[in-house]
């Protein structure tokens, strides 16, 4: 039996500065432990503060090894799976209590002895339900390659803390994913894909140049002496059966979406112990063929949208014949494309991106993956007639801000081990026939050839075939979603005796943390999986309500609010109906892209001047704003400045109120400012108060 | 050829927007730092610097939006409170790791950080605080101290 050091995933460096208050540390860490034992909690916060831990004295980090067999064969294969608690790799400002470590596993267990180890960065969120299952949920993330922990400062809040509602969750980062290690990353494709964003490439050219660096990413990870053929969903698999002993946890839920479906469905295939319940959400099954079928899938969610927008009367009239008007932009946009400044949100600044009609038909194919996006879609097409491009911009930075967290080798580790080797040129071929307008988005051919050069050997054909199993498992499917079909979903469901199949209107990929119906049947379902839950909210899911714009904003009816704004109350009115956005700041939120908001602040020792100077820089406004009134208020005498960052207005009022500046911030579009001025911006100056 | 087709094969079979959320991410969420949920939008109006730091786990450059005070000389410093986490930052963590970085708060300039000494410490804290009550809370709530940094140019 191998056995594994303990490792230090940091590799820290010493400090020798910080360790004067460790006997605090220490009293933090005693009430940590009584609070972790009286939530079960698996991980144990017993390690003093890891940047200041010296590496020359020991760890007291615990790690627990596996306390049965009753998970697999990993003993009898030689190894035991090993847990270390550590602190957490990845920014997150949360009052959900949670826990990190790794679980450590050999890179091929078919000979774990070989030195090679692979390293799983792991975190539990805590169950705010005073009465919690023992049983929790372990998120399976899609990609395959997709990163699931750095991007949670994003996407915890809105997609993630819902579920603490029912009981604990534990989510990971996949093998050569995000912070796991090795990562098998592929930064050389991504610095040469963003900086050919604005050119116009030659097709064979662009292709040559893709597989260039492509080929150098592998041949740097082989080199670094990583066997890309132990990184595919059946390793996956393991690993997650692994991470169940090793936490000794008796049993616990499977929740996948799109490619975490076929990772569950291989885990119920190859480790069904312990596997209480599995829900699947837009279900990528082994046996079907993404890139033969993926051209039809796509056509079949373009049907749903024109039919969408047919079945809408406010939307059949504005947008009549979209059909036809959408294919003839794509035409349009190829012969004469056009470079449109898209910001990049994570690192700031802008760049230009060559928008042709290939990159329509992205945007549409991304678009119709979530139900916020999919309303815009008509628009965005209408705009892009009129060479109006702030729709399709801002969709293009959104998948700027996400191509930071997409492992490129370890997609096509998977991808060239077990889709793609059941998938031959003539089926692509076939796929696309009668859809060439489509063009391919999922370039099958240059796919084949990237395979060539990808070498990370060839599945067995069980992994193309359907999985059966008797573990209760409740299907969710997107009415939209693009690539995986609700066919599939309702097609894996045939071989799953203990199956409940749901479809739901208007949503697209992702549909089981989609709003309030959906939770609602996942949280039935988890009470008990062996029922099947009450499906009566999918029948009254509203359809799509696709925006219109230029309809004139309903009159703006006041309302009263009182709020801390860390350590300070604010009270002072805002329009019905606006929702708060973080603290003291209230937006519109008409559709997913309405900008429309008001900010209301007390800063301390700044003066207004400063304040808008800082206003000025984090808006990125184009020029310093002017001031251009002076209001009178019960408070004294306000300063409204004015100015404009991008499409947007935005109004500034400040006041000193001796020693800290009260600010309210107005962001407007251009149409709608003089309006909101008036209506809003004058009324809530008057109205302001803080203690 | 473009990126957005490849993202389609690479991230095809992932919850697209999900990264960064259900909603679409939007020039108001940077300016108020929501992210999921997470209020952060007390920075705004304050001196806030962007540093980009090597992550020392991933080798990937890491960002993160920070309250910043001015020094006499060409320097910032730079305070890690973690908004009272138990945990120092990681970039802070990273920091420690590798003192390259970038900082920007206008134009982006390489830096090299070192921590605070005992006297810098002594005279800066005094200014975060003023800038921003809350960092005392932040402190008696973690209780740690928290890292201190001074930015010098490279």
């Amino acid at each position: 039996m191998t056995s594994y050091s303990e490792y230090d995933p940091d590799h820290r460096a010493p400090d020798p500065d910080a360790d004067d208050n460790r006997n605090a540390i220490i009293a933090g860490v005693i009430t940590a432990l009584v609070s972790l034992a009286v939530l079960g909690f698996f991980i144990l916060r017993n390690q003093p503060d890891p940047v200041a831990a010296p590496t020359t004295t020991q760890r007291t980090s615990v790690t627990t090894q596996a306390p049965d067999t009753t998970g697999g064969t990993d003993i009898a294969a030689g190894y035991t799976p090993l847990f270390t608690s550590a602190r957490c790799e990845f920014d997150l400002i949360t009052d959900a209590e949670h826990e990190c470590g790794w679980l450590t596993v050999p890179e091929d267990r078919q000979d774990p002895g070989n030195g090679r180890e692979v390293q799983l960065h792991v975190v539990r969120f805590a169950s705010t339900a005073a009465d919690a299952p023992a049983d929790p949920i372990i998120y399976l993330d899609g990609g395959p390659g997709g990163s699931t922990l750095d991007p949670l400062q994003f996407s915890f809040g809105q997609l993630w803390e819902p579920l603490l509602d029912d009981r604990d969750l534990i989510m990971f980062d996949q093998r050569g994913v995000g912070l796991s290690l090795p990562s098998l990353d592929c930064p050389e494709e991504r610095k040469y894909s963003l900086s050919v964003l604005d050119q116009d490439l030659d097709s064979e050219r662009a292709q040559a140049a893709e597989l260039a660096v492509i080929s150098q990413c592998h041949d740097r990870l082989v080199a670094e002496g990583i066997d890309l053929a132990q990184y595919n969903s059946q390793e996956n698999a393991a690993d997650v059966a692994d991470l169940r002993v090793a936490l000794g946890i008796d049993e616990w839920n499977l929740l996948g979406i799109s490619y975490g479906t076929r990772l569950a469905e291989t885990i119920m295939r190859d480790h069904p112990e312990g596997v209480r319940s599995v829900i699947l959400d837009s279900t990528y099954t082994p046996d079907v063929d993404l890139f033969a079928e993926g051209p039809a899938n796509f056509s079949r969610a373009l049907a749903k949208l024109w039919e969408g927008c047919r079945l809408d009367s406010d939307c059949a009239i504005r947008y009549s014949n979209l059909e036809d008007r959408f294919f003839a932009l794509v035409d349009r946009y190829e012969a004469t494309p056009t470079r449109v400044p898209v910001r990049d949100f994570l690192n700031g600044g802008s760049r230009d991106v060559l928008i042709d009609g290939e990159w329509i038909l992205g945007t549409v194919f991304q678009g119709l993956y979530s139900e916020q996006v999919i309303p815009l879609l008509p628009q965005m097409i209408e705009e892009l007639e009129n060479n109006e491009t702030s729709t399709i911009s801002l969709l293009t930075s959104n998948v700027l801000a996400n191509v930071e967290f997409i492992s490129v080798g370890m997609n096509l580790s998977v991808q060239c081990n077990e889709e793609l080797p059941f998938t031959t040129q003539d089926d692509i071929d076939e796929g696309l026939t009668g859809l060439e307008r489509l063009m391919d988005p999922f370039e099958g051919e240059f796919t084949l050839e990237t395979c060539a050069a990808w070498k990370s050997g060839m599945a067995a054909p069980l992994e193309n075939e359907p999985v059966s199993s008797d573990i209760p498992t409740l299907v969710m499917a997107g009415e939209y979603d693009p690539i995986t079909p609700p066919s599939w979903g309702a097609n894996a469901a045939t071989f799953l005796t203990n199956s409940t199949f749901v479809e739901f209107t208007g949503l697209g990929h992702g549909t089981s943390i989609a709003g309030d119906c959906p939770l609602s049947i996942v949280f039935e379902f988890l009470a008990d999986p062996t029922a099947v839950p009450d499906l009566d909210c999918t029948v009254t899911m509203a359809p799509v309500d696709f925006a219109i714009p230029g309809e004139p904003p309903p009159p703006i009816q006041l309302v009263s609010f009182t709020e801390d704004f860390v350590g300070t109350e604010i009270s002072g009115v805002v329009p019905a109906g606006w929702e708060p956005v973080g603290g003291t700041a209230f937006a519109r939120g008409d559709s997913a892209i309405d900008q429309t908001a008001i900010i209301f602040q007390v800063v301390p020792l700044i003066s207004p001047e400063s304040v808008v100077s800082f206003f000025a820089t984090q808006f990125e406004m184009d020029a310093e704003p002017e001031r251009t009134s002076t209001q009178e208020s019960p408070l004294g005498v306000w300063q409204v400045f004015r100015g404009d960052a991008d499409e947007f207005s935005i109004d500034i009022a400040a006041i000193d109120l001796g020693g800290s500046t009260a600010v309210i911030v107005l962001i407007s579009n251009p149409g709608e400012r003089e309006q909101l001025l008036g209506d809003l911006l004058l009324p809530a100056i008057q109205a302001f108060r803080t203690s | 050829m473009g990126l957005f087709l490849k993202m389609i094969r690479w991230a095809g079979t992932k919850q697209w927007f999900g990264a960064l959320g259900r909603r679409i991410l939007t020039p108001l969420d940077k300016v108020l730092g929501r992210r999921g949920h997470t209020v952060t939008s007390w920075t705004t109006g304050l001196p806030v610097g962007h540093l980009t730091t090597t992550g020392r786990v991933s080798g990937n450059p890491r960002t993160a939006p920070l309250l910043f005070v001015e020094r006499e000389d060409t320097s910032v410093a730079i305070v890690g409170t973690n908004f009272g986490g138990a945990d120092h930052p990681n970039w802070a963590s990273n920091l420690l790791a590798n003192p390259h970085a970038r900082w920007k708060v206008h134009e982006e300039i390489d830096v090299s950080a070192r921590q605070a000494t005992d006297d810098e410490y002594a005279t800066l804290w005094p200014r975060f605080v003023s800038m921003w009550p809350g960092y005392e809370g932040y402190v008696s709530r973690s209780q740690r101290i928290p890292l201190m940094f001074v930015l010098e140019i490279t």
